[in-house]
C-alpha cells in the first residue's frame, strides 16, 4: 500500500519539484558587485592573453569597487591579482607591498584566500632568493592546506624551489615526485582541457629535470624535460618553453650529445629573442 | 399444532437472491454508499453557499460596470450580506446590478440605505459597501433600487497606477535579460576585437541607466501605492504629479530605451559579424567545442541559480588569478 502510494505520487511531486526549481529566479547581485567581477574576469582574460597592462587596469577598478563597498573578500581577489601582476611584470617590490596588504587583516579571510596569499608571498621571496622569508611564508600556508587543498600541489612545488635554491636537489626531486602523484596534477589530454593543473604538472616535470641535472641524472632530466616542453608548448606558455628548452640543451650536454645540445640552445636563443620582439612591440603599441 | 406458511420460515425469494448478490459483490454496497456520501457533499456544499438562505433582491444603478462582476461581494459594515448575481446593459446605456442578499440582513437596512464602492486596499478589487440609513422606520425592500454614493475616484486612480507600475515592471523584466546577453556578447566582444568592446560597454551603460531611471520611477510608485491608505488626502496630490510623469515621460522614456535597444542590436551584429568573420581562423572542431562548453555553461548556470540546486552550489567567485609554483620567475 505504501509502495503503491509513493509510486502514485512520487512523479508528480517529483515533476513539481523540477518545474518549480526551473521557474524560480535566480537570486541577483548587486549592480556593483556585479560590475567588479565583470572587471575580474575581464583582467583574468586579458592576463591569460599576456595583456598586463590591461590586466592591472581591470584589477585596479575592481579594487576601488570592492573597497568602497568594503567587500574584505572581494579586495583580497584583487589585491592578490594585482601582486600576481606586478611579480609577472618583474616588480617584486610592488608585488611584495600588495600582497602583504592582503595578509596584514588575516583574520577577516577564509583559508583559501590566505593560502593563495602566503604561497604567493613565498614565490616572491624566492624570486628574490630570500630561501628563509619563502620557508617561513610555506610553513603558513601549509597549516592552512590539508591534503585535499587544492593549491597543495603549488604548495609543495614552491617547497621544490626553495630546496633547489638551497642546493638541496635530492629534497627537490622527492617534493617535485610528491607534487606529480598528487591527484589534481594528474595528466589530461588535451592539456588544454586543465590548463592550471596541466600548468602545474609541467612546473613539476621541470623541477624535476632540474633536481636530476643537478644530481647528475641527465637521462632522467631528459624524459621529464621534454614532457615538460610538450605541455608548455600545448598551453602557449612561451616564458616556461624557453625554460624548458634550455633544460633540454643542457641534459644534452650533460648526457655527451653535443649536437643536440647546440640544437636545443640555438631553440632557445631564437624563442628568447622571439619574446624579446613580442613585448618590445607590445610596449610600444 | 398448525403449520406455518413457507415464506413465514425462510426469507422471501427476492431478498434472499438481493443478500446472497450482495454477499457475493459487495461492490454495489460501496456504490450505494459512495452515491449517498456524494448527494450528501453537494448538499452540504450547497447550503455553505446559501442556496438554501432566503435571499431578496435590490438594485443599484451604475455609470459603467467596471470592476462590478457577478460575485463582486456585497457587505455591510464589513461583514459579507450578498453579492451581485446580474448585471444589465440598460437601453439609457446605464448600467443596473442586481444584488443578491440574505433576507435576514435585509431587516438592518433603512429604505433610505445607499450603495458605494470600496476595495481592501488600493490594488484589491472592488466590493459594494451598503450605508444602512435610518435604523427606525421604513426597512428597504426587495426590488428596491439603491442611490450610489459616487465618492471620489481615487481608488480609480490608483488602479491607474498600479496598471502603469505593472507595465513598468514587465518592460524592467524584459530589459534585465537583454542586459545579461549584453554582458556576454561585451565579454565575447573584449576577447575578439578591443576596440567594438568599448562601445558596447557605453551602450550597456546607457541601458543600465535607462533601466535604474525606471526602477526609481516603479518604486516610487510602488511606495505610493502602498502608503495610500494612510493618508488619502494628503497624496492625491502626489498622484497626480506621478501620472503626470507616468503620462508625459514615460512615452519618452520608452522612445529612448527602443533606440538604445536598437542600438544594443547594432551592436550585437556586429559582434555576430566578427564572429563570423573569424570563422576562417578557428578550427570547426574547436568551435564546436566552445558552443557545446558555453551551452553547458549556461545550462549550469541556470541550475545553479535555480532552487533546490541554489542551495547546493556556491555563488560564482570573483576570477581571482590563481597560484602558480612558477610565479615570480617572469621577467
Amino acid at each position: 500500500m505504501k509502495s503503491r502510494l509513493f509510486t502514485r505520487f512520487m512523479p508528480p511531486a517529483l515533476i513539481a519539484t523540477v518545474l518549480a526549481a526551473c521557474g524560480s529566479k535566480p537570486p541577483a547581485n548587486n549592480a556593483a558587485a556585479t560590475f567588479a567581477q565583470a572587471s575580474m574576469q575581464r583582467g583574468a582574460n586579458a592576463f591569460v592573453h599576456g595583456d598586463l597592462s590591461g590586466a592591472r587596469h581591470e584589477y585596479t577598478r575592481a579594487l576601488n569597487v570592492y573597497e568602497s563597498l568594503d567587500d574584505v573578500k572581494g579586495r583580497a581577489g584583487a589585491l592578490l591579482s594585482l601582486s600576481r601582476i606586478a611579480s609577472q611584470s618583474g616588480n617584486n617590490t610592488e608585488a611584495l607591498a600588495t600582497v602583504n596588504k592582503v595578509l596584514a587583516e588575516p583574520t577577516s579571510l577564509d583559508s583559501t584566500t590566505l593560502v593563495t596569499a602566503h604561497g604567493r608571498a613565498a614565490a616572491i621571496y624566492l624570486a628574490q632568493g630570500n630561501t628563509a622569508m619563502a620557508d617561513g611564508q610555506l610553513a603558513s600556508a601549509s597549516a592552512l592546506c590539508s591534503a585535499a587543498c587544492a593549491e597543495a600541489g603549488a604548495l609543495a612545488l614552491l617547497r621544490a624551489r626553495s630546496a633547489l635554491a638551497q642546493q638541496q636537489p635530492a629534497a627537490a626531486l622527492q617534493l617535485a615526485g610528491q607534487a606529480l602523484a598528487m591527484p589534481g596534477l594528474t595528466a589530461s589530454s588535451p592539456p588544454t582541457l586543465k590548463p592550471q593543473a596541466s600548468a602545474e604538472r609541467a612546473n613539476a616535470l621541470r623541477l624535476q629535470a632540474q633536481a636530476q641535472l643537478a644530481l647528475q641524472q641527465p637521462g632522467a632530466a631528459l624524459a621529464a624535460a621534454s614532457e615538460s616542453l610538450q605541455l608548455d608548448r600545448a598551453l602557449g606558455l612561451a616564458e616556461r618553453v624557453l625554460l624548458d628548452l634550455r633544460l633540454l640543451s643542457q641534459a644534452h650536454a650533460a648526457a655527451g650529445a653535443g649536437d643536440s645540445a647546440r640544437h636545443y640552445q640555438l631553440l632557445a636563443d631564437r624563442a628568447e629573442s622571439a619574446g624579446k620582439a613580442l613585448r618590445d612591440n607590445a610596449q610600444a603599441n | 399444532m398448525s403449520t406455518l406458511p413457507s415464506s413465514a420460515m425462510t426469507p422471501e425469494p427476492d431478498m434472499r437472491e438481493f443478500a446472497l448478490r450482495t454477499r457475493k459483490s459487495p461492490g454495489h454496497a460501496w456504490l450505494a454508499l459512495a452515491i449517498v456520501a456524494a448527494v450528501f457533499l453537494v448538499l452540504t456544499s450547497a447550503w455553505r453557499q446559501g442556496w438554501f438562505t432566503p435571499t431578496s433582491h435590490v438594485y443599484i444603478e451604475v455609470a459603467g460596470a467596471s470592476g462590478i462582476q457577478a460575485g463582486t461581494q456585497v457587505r455591510l459594515k464589513g461583514f459579507k450580506i450578498g453579492e451581485v448575481d446580474d448585471i444589465k446593459l440598460e437601453k439609457n446605456l446605464s448600467v443596473r446590478v442586481r444584488l443578491r442578499i440574505e433576507t435576514e440582513k435585509m431587516e438592518l437596512l433603512g429604505a433610505n440605505a445607499s450603495a458605494k464602492f470600496g476595495r481592501d486596499s488600493p490594488i484589491a478589487g472592488k466590493f459594494i459597501e451598503l450605508l444602512p440609513g435610518a435604523r427606525e422606520g421604513q426597512r428597504l425592500a426587495g426590488g428596491q433600487t439603491l442611490p450610489v454614493d459616487a465618492g471620489n475616484e481615487l481608488d480609480d486612480v490608483m488602479a491607474t497606477v498600479k496598471v502603469a507600475v505593472d507595465k513598468l515592471s514587465i518592460a524592467l523584466g524584459k530589459i534585465d535579460p537583454i542586459l545579461d546577453d549584453t554582458r556576454k556578447l561585451t565579454n565575447e566582444a573584449a576577447s575578439m576585437r578591443q576596440t567594438l568592446s568599448s562601445s558596447m560597454t557605453a551602450t550597456l551603460a546607457n541601458i543600465q541607466a535607462m533601466s535604474g531611471q525606471f526602477r526609481q520611477t516603479s518604486e516610487s510608485a510602488r511606495v505610493l501605492v502602498g502608503n495610500i491608505d494612510n493618508d488619502r488626502a494628503k497624496v492625491v496630490g502626489e498622484v497626480q504629479g506621478l501620472l503626470k510623469t507616468l503620462n508625459n515621460d514615460l512615452p519618452q522614456a520608452l522612445d529612448k530605451t527602443k533606440d538604445t535597444l536598437e542600438n544594443a542590436k547594432a551592436a550585437s551584429a556586429d559582434v555576430k559579424q566578427i564572429l563570423r568573420e573569424s570563422r576562417n581562423d578557428i578550427p570547426a572542431i574547436v568551435r564546436s567545442g566552445r558552443t557545446a562548453a558555453q551551452d553547458a555553461a549556461e545550462i549550469t548556470t541556470g541550475l545553479k541559480g535555480s532552487w533546490p540546486f541554489s542551495g547546493a552550489a556556491s555563488p560564482a567567485e570573483p576570477a581571482t588569478l590563481p597560484l602558480d609554483s612558477f610565479e615570480g620567475r617572469g621577467k
